[in-house]
């Protein structure tokens, strides 16, 4: 009897060992995108306790807020705890994942996401909110929420509760994806080339529509349920509409949202409705419908920035000893991935006026000397010439008079591809204030010898 | 049983039937072996060995196959 | 369900944990529950096909069996009788149990023809009608085949020729013969059990050993692995190879038919070691079905260490009966004055052996591919037999000593590359397929360049999956090495210390987690021998 008891005790821990081993080893299988790595992974590395926010969403969080460009500007810490297409339920579950580790940051969630009429998931977007968060209690819950519609044999859900299931026939990339986005600290910060490089004109798309339209019952009691969570937690919460094309529906069921939370008593930023006060340009600062670029994304992040400072009280900790790694982290991520994409000025939304560009219309090659054309616009006091050499950074190269319609530069480098635009702008006692321009802007290449 | 030992070294001249144990059982024969001493113990004593006393235990040492036979022919 | 996934190893641990909690007599209740459940979650109202044959089967078994104890009781009651007349009443019994046996083998075989055969008849009857320009009229059945039927009939036939032959006494409880129809792991694709080896093991309750339940489980991973890591990896080349439309030439299909052979190899294999694993969890041994035979010096050689079950049910039901019939005896008296002795003697023995290598085909599958398949291995055997003095002669004159590693090594090879080229006629989708098949591996058949140029890469592996793949191979086959030689890996295990017994286990669960080819990004393919 004695034996018996004592195989039975080592059997038992046998298979505890062998559990833990197998969750172990699953950890390092999951979605195989390796922005959900960052953006819920490299969170845990974040000091307990010494965030200022955590931004909670979708794409549509992380196409517009820089949380390394947050912190270059105004010395905040906001990180962004979001997942492409993460479905509304999987919010709530997120804020609590997110506030283990960072209890009392201020909280900011983008209605963006409640908006879509039918909230099904769908295996991909499960796997992308689940499968990087450590075990846990919550971690179950919110899988069993998100699987809980899916039309599936419920073994097969086990993928979902288990990612290595499904993920462990990449073991061969394993290393690329799980270690190469560790070796990212740009805290969450986005690179992605179409973001970088993509440029599409919705002025004629991007409408702003009055009145409210139901929501479906579905996205209420999402919503209600998430609303009952932060009033019982006391939690600090701020919504926000992030400027998007979408439809009259789809616009009024945020409308329909933000009174919900207004009823409630939070605050909402309607930055979709109020999208001039980002001095947003509807020509070129938008990558797809739902995204801006990095233009655009600059634009937002300094207002919302600049908003949290004011408004919520956040304070500039830029210098003070245990933020290196934001140091860091800031410097390489505008050095490396935004510096080509960018002109120097659109760092900052208070050197920006909403000034009309004039239209650029060519460059002419001449040997090592190239000549750039435009059509002046009314009301500047002059325009200040950029220029980018292939795919280097734009460089500021002179300023010349409200008059002038060329420019033209010598000593150029052959073989090499010259892209230049005109910026108007105003000298104001504060400075100057840079107008709109052309992101294209035009080019032509010098002779080789 | 001199008679036997003739007709299975005919058979098979490179196994040493003496000596071995497990004929069947290590397939030291194979069943087209066991199908020609069949053939032959017939002929030669004039018995029917059935199918049915086509067992390894029947065939495994030349003992064994010498009591098959005397058993068949002693049942006539 | 299938043997390789999660509701199976729960099913098992379930059926496992219920047989060693209930009293020991009625164990084997358990093991028919299971059975039942499993067939019935695979095969749904098809159960009822089996259940059928079951019955058939055991009553005509224990009809056989009462005629045959009747005679007995009835020789010994009568003293007095003379020695003819004992023989007489001896034979009139026999006879009557042979008719019994008989229409009991007959009607077995006969759902499994009707199943499984009745369309390749039916369309190559068809065929024939219309060449002699009446039309075909046999229209063809859309019938589904219930799981093992190719297995279990070949049981149950055995069964009755057993019962008949004295092997074995007939069952009289017929919930006990419906286990042994239906025993769960084994079901699916054997081992072909004989009812003296295994019936016993079934109906009596096996006591809980720990160290058998361990080495159970250890077999059931090793085949596990086999199965996913290996078998299923190979898939995909195999099936870019064999492609109706592949244009591949040279070398590279020959190595499309040793990937094959690999993968069924360990497909099958693995699926046994996944069986008997269960079994032995269970207290009961199966035969084993293979014993490496990629190993094997000659062809026949490879065939009596592959399928083992099935290799001595053709020996013992066809190929001794056929060899010792009286037409066969008396063709191979008539035969010695034309051809000789030497060939006369033998040639019972060839055309019994050509028979069973055509019904080995027939029974994989009911295609003239499969046919030619197993002539093709039928004309190697029995010429190696045939042309044994010539060999010999022709290695004396070379002056090759046979004992020597290099003659073993190039035997074996040799073996390989017959039964490689075999695999030509199961793979392909038809016989006029495999011929292309030849075709094509001779006309570039130098040309090796698949190996460096990228080639390789397209089959569905890239380079990380074929260094594991090798890998892999190289640890089966250093497995089958120790295993020829006699060695038990698992006992070899078993007397480690435990944290590293503990620490092999669990890295070899970590490894079938990791390199399996199992879950919703590999569509899993069935079984290769499921449904034969």
């Amino acid at each position: 009897m004695k034996e018996r008891t004592r195989r039975l005790l080592r059997s038992l821990i046998f298979l505890l060992l062998l559990g833990a081993a197998v969750i172990g080893v699953q950890g390092l299988f999951g979605s195989n995108s390796s922005w959900d790595y960052e953006h819920e992974r490299n969170y845990l590395l974040e000091k307990p306790g010494s965030l200022d926010g955590v931004y909670v969403g979708t794409s549509n969080v992380h196409a517009f807020w820089q949380p390394a460009y947050g912190w270059k500007q105004h010395g905040i810490a906001v990180w962004n705890y979001s997942i492409d297409a993460a479905p509304a339920e999987a919010i709530k579950y997120m804020v609590i994942e997110a506030r283990k580790t960072q209890p009392d940051a201020l909280y900011i969630i983008n209605l963006n996401t409640f908006k879509a009429e039918s909230v099904d998931p769908d295996t991909t977007s499960i796997h992308r909110v689940v499968d990087y968060m450590p075990f846990s209690l919550n971690r179950l819950r919110l899988t069993r929420r998100l699987t809980e519609k899916l039309d599936m044999p419920p073994l097969e859900k086990l993928e979902f509760y288990l990612p290595i299931i499904r993920f462990h026939t990449r073991w061969d990339e394993l290393k690329d994806w799980v270690y190469g986005a560790a070796d990212f600290d740009y805290k969450g910060s986005l690179h992605y080339s179409a973001y970088q490089k993509n440029v599409t004109d919705y002025s004629k798309t991007y409408r702003v529509y009055e009145g409210l339209e139901p929501v479906s019952d579905d996205v209420a009691e999402i919503m209600d349920d998430l609303l009952d969570y932060c009033d019982a937690e006391k939690l600090r919460v701020l919504f926000v509409i992030v400027p998007q094309v979408v439809s009259r529906e789809d616009q009024g069921r945020m409308q329909t949202l933000a009174q919900t939370v207004r009823d409630r008593g939070y605050t909402c930023l309607d930055l979709l409705t109020d999208y001039r006060e980002l001095k947003l340009d509807l020509r070129m600062d938008f990558y797809n419908r739902k995204h801006t670029n990095v233009h655009g994304s600059l634009k937002f992040a300094d207002w919302l920035g600049t908003y949290l400072m004011e408004q919520e009280g956040m304070t500039d900790k830029r210098g003070q000893p245990g933020w290196e790694s934001w140091e860091a982290a800031s410097e390489s991520y505008l050095e490396d991935y935004l510096g080509a994409y960018h002109l120097p000025f659109e760092l900052s939304l208070e050197n920006r006026t909403e000034l009309e560009g004039p239209a650029m219309k060519r460059v002419t090659v001449k040997e090592l000397s190239a000549t750039v054309t435009w059509d002046p616009s009314e009301g500047a006091d002059g325009y200040e010439i950029f220029r980018k050499a292939d795919d280097r950074g734009w460089e500021s190269v002179t300023a010349v008079e409200a008059s002038a319609s060329s420019y033209t530069e010598e000593g150029l480098e052959p073989k090499t591809k010259y892209t230049y635009t005109a910026v108007p702008f105003l000298e104001t006692e504060s400075g100057r204030k840079y107008g709109h321009f052309s992101v294209n802007g035009v080019s032509g290449t010098t002779g080789g010898t | 049983m001199e008679q036997m030992m003739k007709i299975l070294e005919e058979i098979r001249p490179d196994v040493d039937f003496a000596n071995e144990r497990k004929l069947i059982d290590d397939h030291v024969l194979d069943s087209f072996d066991i199908i020609s001493i069949v053939q032959e113990f017939n002929e030669a004593f004039d018995i029917e060995i059935d199918v049915e006393d086509l067992e390894p235990d029947n065939f495994n040492t030349v003992e064994a196959m010498k009591e098959l036979i005397d058993r068949l022919r002693n049942a006539d | 369900m299938t043997i390789v996934s999660l509701p199976f190893f729960l099913f098992t641990a379930a059926v496992v944990l219920v047989y060693y909690a209930v009293p020991k007599k009625i164990r084997w209740t358990v093991l028919l529950a299971g059975s039942s459940i499993f067939y019935a979650l695979n095969s749904g109202w098809l159960a009822l096909v089996l259940a059928g044959t079951s019955l058939l089967t055991f009553v005509m078994g224990w009809a056989v069996q009462k005629v045959l104890d009747a005679s007995r009781a009835d020789l010994k009651a009568a003293e007095g009788l003379s020695r003819e007349e004992k023989k007489k009443r001896k034979e009139a019994a026999r006879k009557k149990a042979r008719a019994l046996m008989l229409t009991g083998v007959l009607a077995d075989l006969a759902a499994l023809l009707f199943l499984k055969y009745f369309n390749f008849f039916g369309s190559n009857l068809n065929r024939l009608l219309s060449a002699l320009g009446t039309g075909g009229r046999i229209p063809a059945l859309n019938l589904l085949l219930p799981l093992g039927i190719s297995f279990y009939t070949l049981q149950a036939m055995a069964y009755l020729i057993d019962v008949y032959r004295g092997k074995t006494a007939a069952d009289r409880n017929p919930a006990k013969f419906m286990l042994f129809m239906s025993f769960f792991p084994q079901i699916v694709q054997g081992p072909i059990p004989r009812h003296s080896q295994l019936a016993h093991q079934l109906y009596e309750g096996h006591d809980f050993d720990y160290q058998r339940l361990c080495f159970g489980a250890q077999l059931m991973l090793w085949g596990i692995f086999k199965k996913i890591v290996i078998a299923e990896r190979l898939s995909g080349p195999v099936q870019a190879l064999f492609a109706a439309d592949s244009a591949v030439t040279g070398p590279a299909v020959f190595l499309g038919a040793c990937l094959y052979g690999l993968q069924v190899y360990t497909d099958f294999s693995g699926g046994m070691d996944i069986v008997r694993g269960v079994a032995q969890m269970l207290g009961i041994e199966l035969e084993l079905n293979f014993t490496q035979p990629y190993f094997a010096s000659s062809v026949e050689d490879f065939w009596r260490r592959w399928h083992i079950t099935m290799g001595a049910w053709m020996r013992d039901y066809i190929f001794y009966p056929l060899s010792l019939s009286k037409a066969f005896t008396n063709l191979s008296r008539k035969s010695r004055k034309v051809f000789g002795a030497f060939v006369g003697k033998r040639l019972p023995a060839f055309l019994a052996m050509f028979i069973v290598y055509f019904l080995v085909g027939l029974w994989h599958g009911a295609d003239w591919k499969y046919i030619v398949y197993g002539v093709w291995n039928g004309v190697f055997i029995t010429s190696g037999i045939l042309l044994e003095n010539a060999y010999a002669k022709a290695r004396g004159l070379c002056g090759i000593d046979e004992g020597t590693v290099t003659w073993r090594a190039f035997r074996i090879l040799r073996t390989f590359a017959i039964v490689s080229f075999g695999r030509y006629f199961s793979r392909a989708d038809s016989l006029g397929h495999a011929m292309d098949l030849f075709r094509r591996t001779f006309i570039h058949w130098r040309d090796l360049s698949f190996l460096t140029d990228g080639t390789l890469l397209k089959w569905g592996l890239n380079t990380a999956n074929w260094v594991l793949l090798a890998v892999c191979v190289l640890i089966l086959f250093y497995v089958d090495a120790r295993h020829e030689k006699g060695i038990s890996f698992r006992r070899t295990i078993a007397a480690q210390a435990l944290p590293f017994r503990w620490l092999i286990y669990i890295g070899a669960v970590l490894a079938l987690l990791i390199f399996g080819c199992y879950g919703p990004e590999y569509s899993a393919a069935s079984f290769i021998y499921e449904r034969f």
